[in-house]
């Protein structure tokens, strides 16, 4: 790579280097990190939520995306982010982006959605109904995010599906049990024979 | 003339007798021969350069792994970079097909690939024999390896050592050593992705067997003397301020003794020593991505350089009990000086590591100096063995994604009540060191995972006195080393499993689900007047313990093993699970 290229500062540049400072100023990792559900956090913080693909990661952890479907927010085009370790190029991926200077992935390292084309309808509804949910007065949103949250139950997009049902299970433990008919699309699920059991732990 | 001779030999033989007796009458270890031999071994098991033990591929760093095309330049394999598949790692376990398989490193978050080493990973083995018994005991770099893998662990490694060798026991432990390939499955790629390398885990099987194998064969037994020793930061002050409890979880208590064995052959020289400390090996912490022993190298090699022969380092009671710098920063005790510089994340990395091991090290030294010089005429050797049933929803989880690859005939559910997830074989193992009445000298317990160690000395002298209100008013499990009657008490940890914390009862909160952890009603609240810093976090280690009952039936079957059966049985900790 020629030196200009090296020395090029972009705002993506500096968007990373904000990114890896603000992460390196994070209390030190846990020995065994805790999971989390981190769908309604980054749909929070989210100002752009794309199906993306990874055209090109660059060793200073910029990568190079082409939008397939803009799930919420304003259209972006081709554009590289900082990528914050979780890319892979040429894969698919739900990516939750902030525009604080530059696009960056807000995925904590380890979360990672991968995903198709196909599911973009899906997801859309998902992220919608998600925002619409959170945007709720405090009273109603617990409700109302958990119904958005019952069709994510059985997505195909095994770790959207994880994270799902962990966001669902914190909110029934903080009183927001489902109702009556959410109880029993629950119960049906759960006794499909092609039921995934992992599932059934998360909602224990 | 034949009567002559006869009456030489039986003169002699009197002389001989008298010359081996005390005043007291007992025989003297100064001239009778040592009924106790030694073998040892270090096979090195470093993911790292040529080996002509490993069949698979290494990559342009160095470090083991699937052969792939570094695109970005990072020196390390990114997802979505082209990968040559070693088909032999979906033979040992599917999931590992058609995905990378190389060195994820232990801990502190996901897809933290190794790019070099520091210093080596070793599997080392002690066969010790006495007049009736011979055991292995073997120590392994590594965060934790289970006995009983699906393809991999301990049991897979003891099916190829020698029978000839005729071992009565075999010890297993892991150091617990972040700085090491994930052996558990938990820090793959992705949060939800394996991230063992089933080829690398059936290597370490395979070193496992060959250092005992080494150990134990007939030509490298050697006779041995014992002597046995130990210290703390009371007796040795370079030892104080080391330890600290995770997150300053109260009570601020340690196991603080370091111990040690030195074998000294019939020439003098040293064969071996065996070193035990009760903290986590983990002063390189997260940002580090080289492999390494961490802390022990550092000992184990003090150890070597002064003495000779081979070290190997156990890691015993250290749950909760972390290297100072790790958590509870700023909090630590001070050391001889009044400060500590350890105390920190300023200095975290490699220098440092080796301060800390060399002070271990150089503490072993001191401590082994004044040693006493045992008599030792017996080894014995206990085992138990029982399942627990698990209650932990994130082990179950884990289990039931694939990060795990248990061997689920041997965690067969039928051995716990109805609806356990998880049922988990244990083996517990006290090896006894005894003089020529029968006495415990040296008492060596094995623990199958991260015991609190106020587990091991007492729960009613060394419990939490900060909350009154968050004591569960479980019954306290019995003491084990109230039970132990040697001089000598040692502690073999995540010893033949890791089956995570061990937590006493009265201070265990279950976690509300696999992703939040419990908190009691003094979370945040200061507990030490002189250290305001200190306070009580959440229960972090709970949501990593296999549940609430694992305390008491290790703690009551480490006093059957003991012989005190019915003190056991007495305990209301121990009737709890049914003892």
């Amino acid at each position: 790579m020629p030196a200009s290229r090296v020395l090029e500062i972009t705002p993506i540049r500096i968007a990373a280097l904000i990114l890896t400072l603000v992460l390196g100023l994070r209390p030190a990792l846990a020995h065994v990190e805790m999971v989390h559900g981190q769908l309604l956090e980054l749909c929070e913080r989210a100002d752009v939520v794309v199906v993306a693909k990874i055209l090109e990661l660059a060793n200073d952890d910029t990568a190079t995306i082409e939008p397939l479907a803009i799930l919420s927010g304003t259209a972006i085009d081709r554009t590289a982010i900082a990528a914050n370790g979780n890319l892979a190029r040429g894969e698919i991926h739900v990516l939750f982006l902030s525009r604080a200077a530059a696009l960056q992935n807000l995925m904590p390292r380890g979360v990672v959605f991968l995903t198709d084309t196909t599911q973009a309808a899906s997801l859309r509804r998902l992220i919608q109904s998600l925002r619409h949910a959170l945007a709720q007065s405090e009273a109603a949103r617990p409700d109302a995010v958990r119904a958005a949250l019952m069709p994510c139950l059985t997505s195909p997009m095994t770790a959207l599906r994880y994270d799902c049902a962990m966001t669902f299970n914190r909110l029934v433990r903080d009183g927001h049990g489902p109702t009556p008919r959410e109880r029993r699309e629950l119960d049906r699920l759960l006794a499909r024979p092609d039921a995934d059991p992992a599932l059934a732990i998360l909602l224990r | 003339m034949i009567h002559s001779i006869r009456l030489c030999f039986v003169l002699l033989a009197i002389g001989v007798f008298v010359a081996a007796c005390g005043d007291d009458g007992e025989t003297t270890s100064a001239t009778a021969a040592s009924p106790i031999s030694i073998g040892v071994a270090a096979i090195k098991i470093t993911p790292y350069g040529q080996n002509p033990d490993w069949g698979g591929a290494v990559t342009v760093s160095g470090i083991w792994g699937e052969e792939f095309t570094d695109d970005n330049g990072n020196g390390r394999y990114d997802r979505g970079e082209h990968f040559v598949d070693d088909p032999f790692n979906g033979e040992l376990d599917h999931s590992s097909g058609n995905k990378y398989n190389g060195i994820y490193m232990a801990g502190f978050g996901e897809n933290r690939i190794a790019k070099g080493i520091l210093d080596d990973l070793w599997a080392r083995a002690l066969v010790i024999q006495g007049p009736h018994k011979k055991i292995a005991l073997v120590s392994v770099d590594s965060v934790g390896e289970v006995k009983r893998g699906a393809y991999y662990g301990f049991a897979h490694a003891e099916a190829m050592v020698d029978p000839a060798l005729k071992l009565d026991a075999i010890l297993y432990s892991s150091t617990h050593d972040h700085q090491s390939p994930d052996a558990l499955g938990l820090w793959g790629p992705t949060q939800f992705d394996d991230g063992k390398f089933p080829r690398y885990l059936q290597f370490i099987d395979k070193m496992v067997a060959r250092a005992i194998n080494q150990a134990g064969a007939a030509a490298n037994m050697k006779t041995v003397n014992v002597i046995a020793a130990s210290s703390n930061p009371h007796s040795d002050p370079t030892l104080l301020g080391l330890q600290v409890r995770t997150g300053c979880r109260p009570p601020w208590f340690f196991d603080e003794e370091l111990r040690a064995l030195q074998f000294v052959g019939n020439d003098g020289a040293t064969v071996a020593t065996l070193i035990n400390w009760a903290t986590h090996p983990e002063s390189l912490e997260s940002k580090n991505e080289m492999i390494s022993s961490d802390f022990p190298h550092f000992i184990r090699q003090r150890v070597e350089q002064s003495l000779g022969g081979t070290a190997v380092y156990f890691s015993g009671d250290l749950g909760a009990a972390e290297i100072v710098g790790d958590t509870c920063v700023g909090n630590a005790d001070k050391r001889a000086d009044g400060t500590n510089e350890f105390d920190t994340r300023d200095t975290v990395g490699y220098a440092r590591t080796g301060q800390i091991g060399n002070l271990v090290g150089d503490a072993v030294l001191r401590a082994l100096a004044k040693g006493d010089h045992l008599d030792v005429a017996d080894v014995e050797v206990k085992t138990d063995s029982y399942y627990i049933p698990g209650s932990n929803d994130l082990f179950a989880f884990a289990n039931q994604i694939g990060l795990l690859d248990l061997d689920m005939s041997a965690f067969d559910v039928s051995h716990c009540p109805a609806g356990t997830a998880l049922c988990a074989p244990v083996d517990q193992h006290l090896l006894t060191l005894k003089d020529r009445a029968g006495k415990p000298l040296v008492q060596l317990l094995t623990i199958p995972g991260e015991i609190f160690p106020e587990l091991v000395y007492g729960i009613s002298r060394n419990k939490r006195t900060d909350c009154p209100a968050a004591d569960t008013g479980a019954a306290h499990e019995p003491a084990i080393a109230d039970a132990m009657s040697a001089k000598y008490k040692l502690f073999l940890g995540l010893s033949p499993d890791e089956l995570g914390y061990i937590v006493p009862g009265y201070d265990f909160y279950a976690p509300p689900s696999i992703d939040e952890e419990a908190t009691d009603v003094c979370k945040g609240h200061a507990y030490d007047e002189s250290h305001p810093g200190r306070t009580s976090p959440s229960h972090y280690h709970e949501s990593l313990s296999l549940g609430l009952n694992v305390a008491a039936s290790v703690n009551c079957h480490s006093l059957k093993l003991l012989g005190k059966d019915a003190d056991a049985a007495a305990n209301g900790a121990c009737q709890r699970v049914g003892f």
